[in-house]
């Protein structure tokens, strides 16, 4: 995963690494002797980084092990992505593990192609399909750069070509044979479209998952798979919901105490009394 | 492992009509628990497909596959037979007058497998079920079913489906960590096939299968035991995925107290094996010397989660010197207020960097042609997941330079103070005990 670099305690030639400067300024980048590192807080040869340690510190940056989270938060957007929380209960629900064989699409800029390369690691694999070629090779060329050529397979595909009558299995939908898939991820426009094509490529005992962004959306696809004949169809929504805690100073209420009032009081008194005399 | 049909000695989660779920073993002669339930051999799912509906034939008393729309069939035909007639149910009273079938005989066609003839005889027997409408017949006989007609499904055991069972029978059992939680857990830690991987946990096994299930059979996992309150360690969810031979092959268990230390002699060993081996999946014993230094090879631990009933700030550093750098873990709690402790000593020591204190939030919706909305009632929380990546700091405030130098050696150095302590203790024991012996024989002789 991501090029093993947990065989070593120390940042090699070539390695990836997350430099991390702060909670929002966080970078991945590739270890290359004589290139150069610049951010806000400074300017770093990589030679540097080569020979220290993980987790340590150089100057002002932490170098730390990639890992997919880290690559979520970090990577170039070419479309809107799937954060951290859905990702994991993604994962969680379609059950993956090492040797499942899950298909997906659209690929969009890979944000949960390298997490469920992560979970089916190291043999499983991972079908993944975007009907934008450009975004498809860019994609192809990213996994191969993390060391998870072995395990995902990149194509351009429009998976929402609908079946035609005596046409093979290749012409239409995944493309794949039938009872391919463990599980199945869509994240497409008109994933209602894809539905037959679902059914024919996961396995009888599969699990699909659709993301949505609208109800719509949704609903037309949920009614598409009651009539297909899916159970146990469930919709979920998720938020993470983060929380920082700080020290907070209170003032107190009245600015001046009872102690002190008391004593003004009884010097307002004695005034008086003296006034009288 | 991936396969779609059950094979003898598979586990799979039932689920009965009424939302029912238990752990079921299929193999012949197993039979399904219930005084209202036909008796079944669970042996005849055996060759059938997982997921699919499976219903009690009454005339060979087997258990055979069911067909998918069979039961609103069911519904849409006794509905026609009684042809609702009626408005709406401004002239029914709700005293119990309207039914006057014998709930003996129901209970019988229950117990035996015909449910479908239970539902004639309420049908039959009811005053009042000519004058519903059609909506509220259907909705009654759908009632019904659920209750009187033997219908179950076989899933496939997975994490999600453990845990949402766990839930509805015994939460305290897995600390009420819900589906979205022990997917943050897994995420947030990094755990992956080949990473070393510690994990102290007291959901019964179930964080620790979880992990199993993710590492694939490659890499290292310690599995903490024999702390305080905590027993062996329970394989059974383990079992119920079919992961075994991973575990064989991926998990050492090892003991804080006694372990990453040097087992002196075979002696020790023999006493500390009668001793701990309460259960049969107790395994690797000479794998609780060998730990420490696999650990110290490698570096340190790379991914580290605690989900135990042990104070969270209390396991996060008793397990500090053995994170190696950039470490990722991460601490689950139902509450979060030592969570909270722990996150402010964490970010004022400057143990760690990209630290989160996180919740989900998860709501589910009820998506139907017309019905759509969320369901009403809705979990509060999930538990809390504070997580992050463990660094080396020269910050002058950092922890790191404090237990720098502490790392294995001192480890090791305060494990052997432990064990000298214990045993100064259980001389002075001894020696108080053969003094009020000798002090007893005194006082016979005398």
């Amino acid at each position: 995963m991501l090029r093993k670099t947990t065989d070593s305690d120390v940042i090699k030639e070539g390695d990836i690494v997350v430099a991390y400067m702060g909670f929002t300024a966080k970078r991945v980048i590739t270890v290359e002797q004589g290139k150069m590192f610049d951010c806000k807080k400074g300017n770093y040869k990589h030679d540097l980084f080569i020979g220290a340690k993980w987790g340590s510190k150089v100057g002002e940056v932490f170098l730390l092990r990639p890992t997919m989270e880290f690559w979520t938060d970090c990577l170039p957007h070419r479309t809107q992505i799937i954060y951290g929380c859905d990702i994991a209960l993604v994962i969680s629900r379609l059950g993956l593990r090492s040797g499942s064989v899950v298909v997906e699409a659209g690929t969009g800029s890979g944000s949960l192609s390298h997490s469920l390369a992560r979970a089916v690691y190291p043999e499983g694999k991972l079908l993944t399909f975007d009907f934008h070629e450009e975004r498809s090779k860019t994609a192809a060329a990213e996994f191969k750069h993390h060391g998870l050529e072995s395990v995902v397979v990149a194509k351009s595909r429009d998976v929402c070509v609908q079946r035609a009558e005596g046409c093979s299995d290749s012409d239409w939908g995944f493309g794949l044979p039938a009872n391919t898939a463990d599980g199945l991820f869509l994240d497409v426009p008109a994933p209602h479209l894809a539905v037959a094509a679902v059914k024919h490529t996961l396995k009888p005992d599969g699990v699909f998952c659709n993301f949505s962004p609208c109800v719509e959306q949704v609903q037309r696809v949920c009614e598409k798979l009651a009539e297909s004949g899916f159970t146990e169809i469930r919709t979920h929504e998720v938020l993470r919901r983060e929380y920082t805690e700080h020290s907070v100073w209170y003032n107190p209420v009245r600015s001046v105490t009872r102690e002190a009032r008391r004593k003004r009081k009884q010097g307002d008194v004695q005034k008086e009394d003296a006034e009288e005399v | 492992m991936c396969e779609s049909t059950i094979k003898s000695g598979d586990w799979g989660l039932a689920v009965l009509a009424d939302d029912k779920r238990f752990m079921i073993k299929i193999q012949k002669g197993e039979q399904l628990k219930g005084k209202k339930i036909p008796a079944c051999d669970l042996g005849d799912l055996i060759g059938l497909k997982w997921n699919q509906k499976i219903d009690f034939d009454a005339k060979e008393k087997k258990l055979v596959l069911g067909k998918e729309d069979e039961s609103e069939e069911t519904v849409a035909k006794l509905v026609e037979e009684g042809c609702g007639g009626g408005q709406d149910n401004r002239k029914l009273l709700d005293n119990n007058s309207a039914q006057t079938a014998d709930p003996e005989q129901l209970l019988q066609m229950r117990i035996s497998g015909s449910g479908e003839e239970a539902i004639k005889e309420l049908i039959t027997s009811s005053k009042t079920f000519m004058s519903k409408t059609k909506f509220a017949q259907e909705k009654y006989i759908k009632k019904k079913q659920k209750k009187y007609v033997f219908q179950m499904r076989v899933f496939k055991p997975t994490i999600s489906r453990i845990i949402e069972m766990s839930l509805l029978k015994k939460p305290e059992k897995i600390m009420h960590l819900r589906v979205d939680t022990m997917g943050e857990i897994l995420t947030f830690a990094n755990i992956h096939a080949g990473s070393s991987t510690m994990v102290l946990d007291s959901t019964a096994g179930l964080v620790t299968a979880a992990c199993v299930q993710r590492m694939g059979g490659q890499g290292k996992l310690y599995n903490i035991v024999g702390t305080q309150g905590k027993g062996a360690p329970t394989m059974m969810n383990c079992e119920y995925l079919g992961i075994n031979d991973w575990a064989e092959k991926t998990m050492v268990n090892v003991d804080l107290d006694r372990d990453l230390c040097e087992l002196p002699n075979n002696e020790e060993c023999t006493k500390l094996s009668s001793k701990n081996m309460i259960r049969r999946d107790y395994r690797s014993l000479l794998g609780l010397t060998s730990a420490a230094h696999e650990i110290q090879q490698i570096g340190g631990i790379q991914s580290v989660v605690i989900a135990s009933s042990h104070d969270p700030q209390e396991a996060f550093f008793e397990l500090l010197p053995l994170m190696g750098g950039s470490c990722t873990f991460a601490v689950y709690s139902r509450y979060i207020e030592p969570l909270v402790a722990l996150s402010s000593e964490i970010r004022n020591k400057w143990i760690a960097v990209n630290v989160r204190l996180t919740e989900t939030w998860w709501r589910e919706h009820q998506v139907l042609p017309n019905k759509t909305h969320p369901f009403v009632a809705m979990s509060g929380t999930g538990g809390f997941v504070l997580s992050g990546t463990i660094v080396e700091n020269n910050h002058p405030r950092s922890y790191w330079n404090v237990i720098k130098g502490m790392q294995f050696d001192a480890f090791f150095a305060r494990q052997l103070e432990k064990e000298a302590e214990r045993d100064a203790l259980q001389k002075q024991k001894q020696s108080l005990d053969t003094e009020g012996q000798e002090g007893t024989k005194r006082q016979k002789s005398e």
